[in-house]
Parts: structure tokens; sequence; C-alpha cells
């Protein structure tokens, strides 16, 4: 009850007219940088923070969180209308995106993309006000062989995100793994695979080398094939179509509850939820064959499992202090920043400020909506500039992005290599997004490894032992079966449809 | 010809209406560096009359990162010239230590935000650390921080002298967290069980990526003991979900005042803290440092900039350069001898 | 002798072995730091080397087996492509030692001519716009902090 009453009075506090008009500047500001290509919700957020400094803390915080959501948003659309996501928790929107925008459906994709995204923001705040204490402790009880297990549940993904061969995903994996392991080693400290250039001892940064595999390579493509425009089709109408509805409204709620869930524990970020959701709902369908190749659901989980992971995010976030994703690192940067700690003193000690945040969530989750389905046609009017124009200028905002977020050359290099590579990689029909994947699991499975043998002095059974872990691994054992019947049989209708030229990786 | 004029036209407005939006935010920002030259004062050049980086070698947020900008707030204003904070995070700080120490120039218009980790700890950890301390000129401290111990908020142990005695008997049950062999906590812990007479060598060590990710650990009874400063606890400590036994040093922290040190309970000489503060590449000229000890020195007094201290919890310690350059130096000699005497040291 | 009928995935099951002998080689050295036999540093790596000329050495033979050849790339583009990828370097060099903005103008007034096949003139005009607006936004709006060069 009292719960009730402090949210309302947060709302109170959230529709003055200054708070209402931060929450919209910061979901536009933010969905305007996350719109351009190459820069996705971390490099927005940590471009923004400095200009957010000068207001006072509660109008910060909010335009913070509105810029959070709205770069999340904007990322997508990029995602689906140019195959190029502005972080990895976009990649599986852009398998059946991008997809369906060449099919000429990139209208309905981008509004049931910003429908999901509402719905499952709108549960994750939800969750958020009635469970953040409860569910920040059962939190704490995820230890070490807890994420080792789910880490290997992660890794059965590899079957299903494969493409074509295992073989060359099983490949690319490992690539991705090795790639994570540059830099310091986390139980020695000392460098590893840095062949004595000190530049490598920070290792390679994540939104540098998605930019180079999906947005520079994408550009490469256009330029190989003499693109003209910058998408082919007709874009469509924005608003989905009944039978888009009713397909996409299951996989939004299941998106939405996996990408909540998962979202609460720290580390856990949108990134792996956004993929889990999107595999499961590739499980579930009875079509799976078509994922890939413009399945609308294939848009709807991901996309519901991001923001609802956003939203969930915010939960060990206010309630512990401890940020689960890379963009919340730095909005706790931002609090920081405002002097304000998060954690249960923050509950205690301001009530007001947290609940005006809270509420603003609301307004701003909303807010988006009403922005964003009538400047659908905007983003998809963008495409029609020429490619001649839009490549270069693509390329100039990947540097920026690439630049931004660790101030480094380095990292614009890399971007630039990987962009070389990923061309490579598609003409050759390597698949990327194992790569993607495994870069990112990669050094929680090591950390949680070496966690779980330290605590266990080297017994692997304690994983066994545990009950959270051994039904984790149960579950992982039964994806995996599942994604092997599954792969055998959508095998041969992909070979097929891989003749006609369609993007399957 | 027409056609992709109108085209130009349309990305220019886009880009323009994507600038008038950020502009709202933008011109309400206090024109921190106004063109005011810098004022004429002493006979050395003008400095600085240009904006200056100031290079922090960690992600924004932490706690090296909090005080840079609090800093960088201040000479702004007091210098009328932009003190820009770049965050170049990597390799535990050394990535952006090579960039402010080794590629930029030695002008004054480069400085390094430097903590006890990637300076006297790196030199203990490593055998050829990428950064020593001949790389640098140690301008002025800014602020410290008080180590504290953090066990589980219903754990056992009552008193930091219980829990003790308690690890001197089982060393092979004892958990505890830390960024690495050589990190910050590595050495608190080390250095107790020196002064406990405690064997290192069989308790354990989980590796973590911080604070951030070793207390959720405590808290959850993964790991048994986390080391690090007052304010990096603080939040889980409010929470109840930890509870602190000790504090190190001399005196207790003003921030928790409830909290006994270890001296106090019986286990004599632990000294390791925290600290930041403020260095320039070798052959920086000598106005540059003066410049900068001299406004620290008067920033520590102001009271808005101490108030943005307390409330992350360092307390102010200012040391001019020479003061500031001898206690690294001497601190890296007893942590290079106590990583040798753990084999900390590879 | 006989030839793979499938080159391309030839090479690469060939470069993967190789990245495999590199991980492990890398598995060995960091085995010195290790915490224990099978648990450190090292574990994944040589895991990975293992995985890398395993998973390669059946790619090799695959390669040989494979029905289905990999069409060549469609590729009556390639210049234009690999100028592009040239100047991505060139602009990486050029932005430390001229600065951001120079180094901009003149990537993307290149970029604009080899991608668009717009006249020098265009071109120029193009490059011109869209520095300044990545200038305005970018670095006197949002304050992000670039490389001034080497002459400032």
């Amino acid at each position: 009850m009292d719960t009730l009453h402090l949210l309302l009075a947060g709302f109170a506090q959230a529709i003055t007219p200054e708070n209402l008009l931060m929450a919209a500047l910061g979901a536009l500001v933010g969905t305007f940088v996350g719109v351009l290509p190459g820069l996705g919700p971390t490099s927005a957020i940590s471009i923004l923070l400095p200009v957010t400094a000068v207001l006072e803390p509660t109008q910060g915080i909010i335009m913070l969180a509105g810029i959070y959501y709205g770069a999340m948003y904007g990322g997508s659309t990029t995602a689906i209308l140019l195959n190029i996501p502005g972080e990895i928790s976009s990649v599986p929107t852009c398998l059946d995106g991008y997809p369906l925008a060449k099919k000429g459906k990139g209208g309905p994709a981008l509004g049931i993309s910003a429908i999901a995204s509402f719905a499952a923001g709108i549960l994750g705040v939800v969750g958020l006000v009635c469970f953040a204490p409860i569910l920040a402790d059962q939190a704490l009880k995820f230890g070490p062989p807890e994420y080792f297990a789910l880490m290997i549940l992660a890794l059965t993904l590899m079957v299903s995100l494969s493409g074509g061969s295992l073989i060359k995903a099983f490949l690319m994996g490992a690539f991705g793994y090795t790639l994570s392991l540059v830099g310091l080693g986390p139980s020695s400290g000392m460098p590893r695979f840095d062949y004595g250039i000190p530049l490598l001892d920070g290792g390679f940064d994540m939104i540098s080398i998605i930019i180079g595999l999906f947005a520079i390579a994408e550009v490469l493509k256009g330029i190989g094939e003499k693109r003209l425009a910058t998408v082919i089709g007709a874009p469509g109408n924005v608003y989905p179509s009944k039978s888009d509805w009713k397909k996409s409204a299951a996989p939004t709620i299941r998106g939405g509850l996996v990408g909540f869930f998962l979202g609460l524990l720290p580390g856990c970020s949108a990134a792996i939820t956004s993929f889990l959701a999107y595999d499961l709902e590739k499980k579930v369908s009875k079509h799976p064959e078509q994922f890939g190749k413009g399945a609308i659901e294939g848009v709807a989980a991901p996309e519901a499992a991001n923001n609802a992971t956003s939203s969930a995010g915010f939960i060990p976030l206010f309630s512990l202090g401890i940020p689960s994703s890379p963009p919340l690192a730095i909005l706790l940067a931002g609090f920081m920043i405002y002097g304000l700690t998060p954690g249960p003193v923050l509950f205690e000690q301001h009530p007001a400020f947290v609940w005006t945040v809270i509420a603003s969530m609301f307004v701003g989750n909303a807010m988006l909506l009403v922005l964003n389905l009538p400047l659908v046609w905007v983003w998809v009017k963008l495409t029609k500039v020429p490619y001649g124009i839009m490549a270069p200028v693509i390329l100039m905002f990947c540097t920026i992005g690439a630049y931004s977020v660790r101030n480094s050359l380095f990292d614009v290099a890399v971007a630039f290599a990987f962009g070389g590579l990923g061309y490579l990689f598609y003409t050759y029909r390597w698949p990327v997004v194992p790569l993607v994947l495994c870069f990112i699991l990669g050094p929680l499975l090591e950390e949680s490894f070496i966690q779980t043998m330290v605590m266990s002095s080297g017994d692997v059974a304690i994983v066994l032992q545990r009950p959270i872990s051994l039904v984790i691994l149960l579950a992982a054992a039964a994806l995996m079966l599942v994604s092997l019947a599954l792969n055998r049989r959508t095998q041969k209708r992909v070979r097929e449809e891989r003749q006609r030229g369609a993007d399957v990786a | 010809m027409k056609a992709y004029v109108k085209w130009i036209g349309g990305i220019v407005s886009c880009l323009a209406a994507a600038a008038v939006t950020a502009c709202g935010v933008g011109v309400a920002q206090p024109a921190a560096g106004s063109e005011t030259q810098a004022s004429a004062s002493q006979a050395a050049p003008a400095y600085p009359d240009r904006q200056i980086e100031y290079v922090v070698p960690y992600s924004a947020g932490g706690g090296v990162d909090l005080v840079a900008r609090a800093a960088a707030d201040y000479l702004s204003k007091e210098w009328g010239q932009p003190v820009v904070v770049v965050n170049k995070p990597g390799g535990g700080g050394t990535v952006g230590a090579q960039y402010a120490l080794k590629q930029a120039k030695n002008d004054g218009y480069t400085a390094l935000a430097v903590n006890v980790s990637n300076t006297s700890m790196l030199s203990a950890g490593m055998k050829q650390p990428l950064i020593t301390n001949a790389d640098q000129i140690y301008a002025a401290r800014i602020g410290k921080g008080t180590l504290a111990f953090a066990v589980k908020a219903d754990a056992p142990w009552k008193d930091f002298a219980e829990f003790s005695q308690w690890v001197k008997q089982h060393p092979e049950q004892l958990t505890w967290t830390s960024v690495g062999p050589a990190g910050f906590s590595a050495f608190g812990v080390a250095e107790w069980m020196d002064a406990i007479g405690a064997d290192f060598s069989k308790t354990r060590m989980i590796v973590t990526k911080g604070a951030s990710d070793s207390l959720p650990k405590v808290a959850g009874g993964h790991a048994i003991l986390a080391v690090h400063t007052v304010g990096e606890i603080n939040p889980m400590l409010q929470a109840k979900k930890v509870k602190i036994l000790a504090v190190s040093g001399d005196e207790r922290s003003p921030f928790l005042p409830d909290v006994p040190t270890a001296e106090e309970q019986g286990v004599k000489g632990l000294t390791v803290f925290w600290w930041t503060g403020v260095s320039f590449p070798k052959g920086t000229p000598v106005y540059v440092i003066n410049k900068w000890e001299e406004a620290v020195a008067k920033m520590v007094n102001d009271p808005a900039f101490v108030k943005k201290l307390h409330d992350m919890q360092v307390e102010p310690d200012y040391a001019d350069s020479a003061r500031f350059t001898q206690d690294v130096q001497k601190e890296t000699g007893y942590y290079v001898e106590l990583a040798e005497k753990r084999s900390m040291r590879k | 002798m006989r030839l793979p009928h499938n080159v391309p995935d030839f090479l690469g099951a060939v470069l993967s072995i190789a990245a495999g002998v590199l991980v492990s080689l890398e598995a060995y050295r960091l085995r010195a730091y290790s915490l224990s036999r099978y648990v450190g540093d090292h574990t994944l790596p040589a895991i990975l080397g293992l995985v890398f000329v395993l998973l390669g050495a059946a790619l090799l033979v695959h390669s040989f087996r494979n029905e289905e050849r990999a069409k060549a790339p469609p590729s009556p583009h390639r210049t234009s492509l690999l100028l592009c990828l040239a100047l991505l370097g060139a602009y990486c060099l050029l932005i430390d030692i001229v600065g951001y903005l120079t180094a901009t103008l003149i990537v993307s007034a290149f970029l604009f001519r080899v991608v668009g096949r717009y006249g020098w003139g265009t071109a120029i005009v193009l490059a011109a716009v869209l520095t300044g607006c990545l200038y305005v936004v970018f670095i006197m709006w949002l304050q992000i902090s670039f490389p001034t060069g080497f002459f400032l």
C-alpha cells in the first residue's frame, strides 16, 4: 500500500511539465543518437552523460533513463533497416528484422519492435515496482557454479544459430572465445595473447567488434554489390497487420518473461537474454525453418527480452548498486556523478527521487511508443538516401561509435579490421553470430569456471551438487538434444534457401 | 543532380534536428571554458592556455573517476580553461597510463589520474611492469580511502579478533575475493595474514571483476571475505547484506565511527590504504607541477569539493609533489617485499 | 595430388589448425602462472587449441569431399571495395597525424568519390558538409575529446 502511495506521488512528480519535457527530450535524443548507424546504447549514453551532468539530479536521471530506453529502441531501428546493430543485444533482431525489411515488411517489423519493446518495458517496470527487494535477494543465491551452468546453457545456442555448417559455427565460436581471451588473464593478472604489444593488454572492446562485423561489413557488402539505395524493397505500412499482431503476442510475452527473470541476475546482460529468447521462440515455433528469413516472431521475442532485461536490470542496480550490462554501468556512473549511491539507502533516503524516476520510466516508455510509431516512416524514408551518400556517412558514424566507448583509436582500427574480416566471412559463408555470442560469453564462462574450482578446491562435481546449477545443466542437456534434432530438420531447408541467395549467416 | 541535392538537404536537416535537440541541453550548460586567456600571473609561461586532458585509466563511475571528475570541475572553474576527463579503461589501468605517460606530449596538457593499484601495486605484482615510478612525476595526492574487511551479514564471527583466530586455525577454509593476485585486496589480505601469523598459501583467492562483482558473492555466501574501501562496501552494508569487522589504519574511518580498527582488536600493522592523485609524464615543466600543487592544495580546502569527496566516502588528503613521490616510493618498496615473500610477483 | 573441391573452406581449415597451434602454444606458456594443473588462465586456451585443431581437421576432410562448390564472390567492384578498406586504414593513421577533423574531411571526400562516384567538386562539398555537421554535433555540443593531431 505504501509502495502504491509512493508510486502515485512519483507520478505526480514525473508529469510536471519540466520532468515530462526531460523524459521526452531524453527519449528523443536517445533515439536520434541510437538510430545513427554504429552508435548503440553504450556509445549513446557515454556520449550524452556529460551533457546531462549540468541538470539537477532528478531531471538528469530522468533524462538519462529516457536516453537509455530511446537508444535501445533506436539501435533496433538500424538493426532492422540496415542490418547494423548498435549493441550485441540487437543482433538477434537483425536475424529476422533485416530479411523482413528486404521483403518490404520493414514498416511492420519496426512497428512490432516498438510495441513489443513497450509491452515488455512496462512488464519490467511493473516487476520492478512489485518485487524489487525480494528478487534482489534471490539473485544473490546465484553463485559461480550457477553462472557456470548458465554459460553452458547459453553455449547450446550455438547449434541453433549455426545457419549452415555446424563445424564452421563452432570454429567461429572458438574464434570468438579466443578474441575474448586477449588481455589480462583473470586469475594471474598476466597479459595473454598480447605478443608484447601493450595496446592488446586492454583486450578488444565488444562494441568495436560489433561495429566492424556488422556495420562496416554491411557497408562493404553494399559497395561490393554496387547497391544504389540503402534498402531494397518498399517499406510498407508501419502499422502491423492483424496476423502480425496475432503472431507476435505470445512471443512478446515469452520474450518479456525470459528477459525479465534472467535480467535480474547481475552479469546476465540483454545480449544473452535476447539470444535466449530468440532461440526459445525458434524452438517452440511450428515453423522453425522460417527463422532467419523474416519471421515476425523473431523480431518480437528478442526485442521484448531486450527491453524487459533493461528494466529488470534496474532492480539489482537500485537495490544493490550492481550494474548488469555495459549501458547500465555507465548509467550507474551517472548516478555516482550526481552523488547518489544506488542501493537500498537510496530507497530509504531519497524515496521521492527513486519513485519519480520509476514513474518516469512508465512515462518514458509510453512516450517512446507515441513518438516512435509516427516517426517510423521518417527512419524508413532515411533508407532511401542514395547509397553513395549513406555509406560514407555510416562509416564516419561507425568511427565515432567505436572511438567513444573507450576514447581509443585502437578500437577504431579494430572496427575497421573486423569490417574487412566480416566481409570475408560473409563471402565464404562463415556465420558471425556464434563468434559474437562466444565473445560475450567467454569472459563470464572462464571466470565462473575458475571461481567454481577455487570454491570447491578443484572439484567439478560441485556444479552437480547444487540444486540450481543442476537444474540449469539438465535444461542445457535437453535444449542441446532439441537443437540438434531441429538443426537436422532445418538443415535441408536452409540449403535449399541458400541456393536462392538468402542471407542465412 | 537535383535528386541528390535534395538528399543532402535531407541529411543536413536530419542532423540539424538531432543537433537542435542536443542543443536544448547544450546551451543550458554554463560555458565552462570561457575564452578568458589565462590571466598573466607569474613570470612562467601562462598555463593553462587551452584545454587539459585528464586521463582516467578506468571506466566512468569508479572511485578514481569520481574524484577526478570532481577535481576537473573545480579546476576548470579555477583556471578558466576546460579540464576534460577522458576515460581510457583497460588492462588494469595500464592502457590509459601508457597513453598519458608515454604517447602524449609532456607539455602539461595531458594529466593522469593515478591510484595505488596502477602504481606501487603494479610494480610489486610484476617483475617487468609496463609503467614504473620512473616514468612519471607525481604532482599531488588528492584523497585517500580506508580499507575495510567485510563478511556476510549473518556470519558467525562477532568481531575481527575472533575472525582472525578462526582463520589462523582454518586457513584452508578461507576464501577471499580480489581482482587478481596483485590486486588491492590481495595486498590487504597478505598483510593481515602476516600480522596474525596465518598461512597465506593455504587460503583461496576467488578472482572477481571488482567490488560490484565481489560483494554480491560475499553476501550470497559464495566467498567468505571481501576487502575493499569503505565507500565501495557502503551500498551493501546499508542493505544489511554484509557487515564490516574492522578497518585498517591508525584511526577509525570518519564514515564508520562505530567500526573499530584492526589495531583496537589486537591485530597490529595493517597499513594498506587506497589513495588517488595526479601525475604527469617525466620531463613535464616544473611550472606545470607547481601550478597543480598550488591548485590542489587550495582545492582540498574548498568546502564544496570536500563535500563531494565526503559523498563518495573519500577523505581529502593532500600531499605535494615531493612528499607524494616519497610516499609512493616507500610504499612500492614495502609492497615489493610483501609480494616477494608471498611469491605473488611474476 | 588431388585439389580440394572447396578451396576457401580448405584455406579456412588450414588457418584454423594454425590458430589451434598458436593458441595451444600460448596455453603452454600460461601454464607457468596457473593455480593448479587444470585450473587457471591456461584452461580455456588449452581447450580452444584442441577444438581448433580437431574441427579444423574435420573441415579439411570435408573440403575434399564436399560436393557443393563455394561460388566465387560476385565482385565486379572489388577494386572500389579494396580502395575503401585502404582508405579506412589510412583514416586511422591520419587521425593520429593531422587530427580528427582534417582526417575526416580528407577521407570522407575520397569515400564519396569512390563509393558514390561523384565528381571531385561534389565530393568535397559533401565531405565539408558532413565534417561540419559532425563537428557541431559531436565536438561542439557533445564535447567528445578527439585526437587533435601531431601539430597541435
